[in-house]
């Protein structure tokens, strides 16, 4: 990695386009990240793995009891690897975004980053690894209660977390890019019926939507969150076949590049101009 | 709008009354986002519930599953309007905005703050029933004439979540214990409380407690009103519960606010 001298809050204009992102400062960025966390790590922690325990119970039991195999698989197992999504969602959606608004408007922790030698760009790369992170221990942390449920796994398993990652570092850049876009913490109801909900429910996290009408099933197949869930479900229950897991993984890598992009333009203009 | 009636010189009826038109002056400002979040939400659940399980499910408990859902989506509109109002709310104007601090020292009683503030969010709990239930109706759900309950219900079920929000919001002490509210007391009662499926065949272990949840026995009322066929003796246990519920918040969020602002 070029290291490029030089502080950030200076001559904006100046720099070229496409900067590196430097690796020290993408890493500092994560240790600061983890400070913070140990010392609030139960809350997040509790919520981020007790409520997808509690969606997959209630719904495996709920749903479970009216219809028994959903798209091949027991329902219970289908809902298993949805909770393993959702909980990815919930970790890097509002937190990212609010986080994103509080550090940038109340505790102005974005200046006095841009005050060291540290980029917009490493900010945006910073706090998504981290959430990255977050979001691949709480999908191997579902699929563990999963499997305590009965739900049978296969060995490809061992991907969940590395796909929660990438998922994880998409959504929580899409959702820093909305955080960068509030202007008051009431504007979060915007973010929550515009983002939030249509990516958690018009995807197929809880139930296939082959046979729902057109209109709704196309705009599902261009959520990132349906291919998310079926990637998950190709690698814990070794369902789908090999063109979906390709097309799923080249849709959650092209939501994490345009999300960072648009992470990076919007936090920047919320900053910087 | 005319002039404030609300110059509230003793404690009761007039300090509460003040309490509910600050409310509405604050809401008047941010109106927007609430009330877009309010409309879009049941549309988004009656969609996808609607027509993805609705297609995998014909009937449950009697009814078409769209009629279940519509129903269970106006409940968790109200639990997500009043509760999390109330806890959010209720954290951040005693911690950070320090607005109890300015209310209690004029003449108004820690009983007015949380009756006025709890009496304004089941108002807005009552528009967001009628919101989902014309959402309802637009989907085609076939509705009784004694759909006209569902927003008195509302205002019930509001009033509650709205204390019970309020008293949990007076207890926590960091902004990140409300994560532990949205997963152990949200999210619990928004999944088991026969909105999204009824939980006649669950385990034991996990009907029970879902059976004491308040939220199922406002969803049973609401199914109630909105298809007008359920026995009056049935109605009355739940609306009993419910009235009991509310008033055993009211009490908790009185005491707790009381305890972290005056003592």
């Amino acid at each position: 990695m070029t290291v490029t001298p030089g502080s950030a809050a200076v001559a904006d204009a100046d720099r070229p386009l496409r900067r590196r992102v430097r690796l020290d400062a993408v890493g500092a960025l994560v240790t600061r990240e983890w400070w913070t966390f140990r010392r609030v790590w139960l809350a997040p922690t509790f919520g981020s793995v007790f409520e997808p325990t509690l969606y997959l119970v209630a719904f495996g039991y709920g749903f479970g009891a009216l219809v028994t195999d959903v798209a091949g698989v027991p329902y219970l197992d289908y809902m298993a690897t949805g909770a393993a999504a959702i909980a990815v969602l919930f970790t890097a959606s509002l937190g990212p975004a609010l986080n994103g608004f509080f550090r940038r408007a109340s505790t102005h922790l974005y200046d006095a980053l841009l005050g060291t030698p540290i980029d917009v760009e490493e900010i945006v790369t910073g706090e998504a690894v981290w959430t990255g992170l977050r979001c691949a221990g709480v999908a191997l942390a579902t699929v563990v209660v999963a499997a305590a449920f009965g739900v049978r796994l296969v060995a490809t398993v061992v991907f969940v977390p590395v796909i929660g990652w990438l998922a994880g570092f998409g959504f929580a850049c899409l959702f820093a890019a909305l955080g960068a876009r509030m202007r008051s913490p009431h504007q979060l109801p915007f973010i929550v019926a515009g983002a939030f909900l249509p990516i958690f429910l018009v995807s197929w996290a809880f139930f296939p939507l082959t046979d729902a009408p057109a209109w709704l099933r196309w705009p599902s197949l261009f959520n990132p969150m349906t291919h998310l869930v079926a990637v998950l479900r190709a690698a814990a229950l070794g369902v789908g076949t090999t063109v979906e897991v390709l097309t799923g993984v080249a849709v959650l890598v092209t939501n994490a590049t345009l999300s960072w992009m648009l992470a990076v333009r919007w936090l920047r203009r919320a900053l910087i101009v | 709008m005319r002039a404030t009636p609300a110059t509230a010189t003793s404690p009761g009826v007039g300090a509460v009354g003040a309490i509910v038109w600050r409310e509405w002056r604050v809401f008047r400002r941010i109106w927007l986002a609430p009330t877009v979040g309010s409309v879009v939400e049941p549309i988004l659940y009656l969609l996808v519930f609607g027509y993805g399980f609705g297609a995998l499910v014909a009937e449950v408990a009697g009814i078409s599953y769209l009629e279940f859902m519509a129903t269970g989506a106006a409940a968790n509109a109200v639990l997500l309007t009043a509760l999390m109002t109330g806890a959010f709310q209720g954290f951040f104007r005693r911690t950070a905005d320090h607005l109890y601090d300015g209310l209690l020292s004029a003449p108004i009683r820690v009983a007015d703050v949380v009756t006025g503030e709890a009496a304004w969010t089941a108002v807005r709990s009552a528009g967001v029933t009628v919101t989902t239930m014309a959402v309802a109706r637009v989907f085609g759900v076939g509705l009784a004439s004694s759909v006209l309950w569902v927003p008195v219900i509302g205002l019930l079920g509001g009033f509650a979540f709205a204390c019970l929000g309020a008293a949990i919001g007076a207890r926590i002490r960091s902004d990140k214990q409300l994560d532990v509210v949205i997963a152990g007391v949200f999210a619990p009662m928004f999944v088991v409380s026969w909105t999204f499926f009824p939980l006649d065949g669950a385990p034991v272990w996990l009907q029970w407690p879902a059976r004491l949840s308040p939220l199922t026995h406002m969803v049973a009322l609401l199914r109630a009103a909105a298809f007008g066929h359920t026995a009056t003796a049935d109605v009355a246990v739940h609306a009993g519960l419910l009235l009991g519920f509310t008033l055993l918040f009211w009490m908790l969020a009185v005491r707790w606010l009381r305890r972290a602002v005056v003592s």
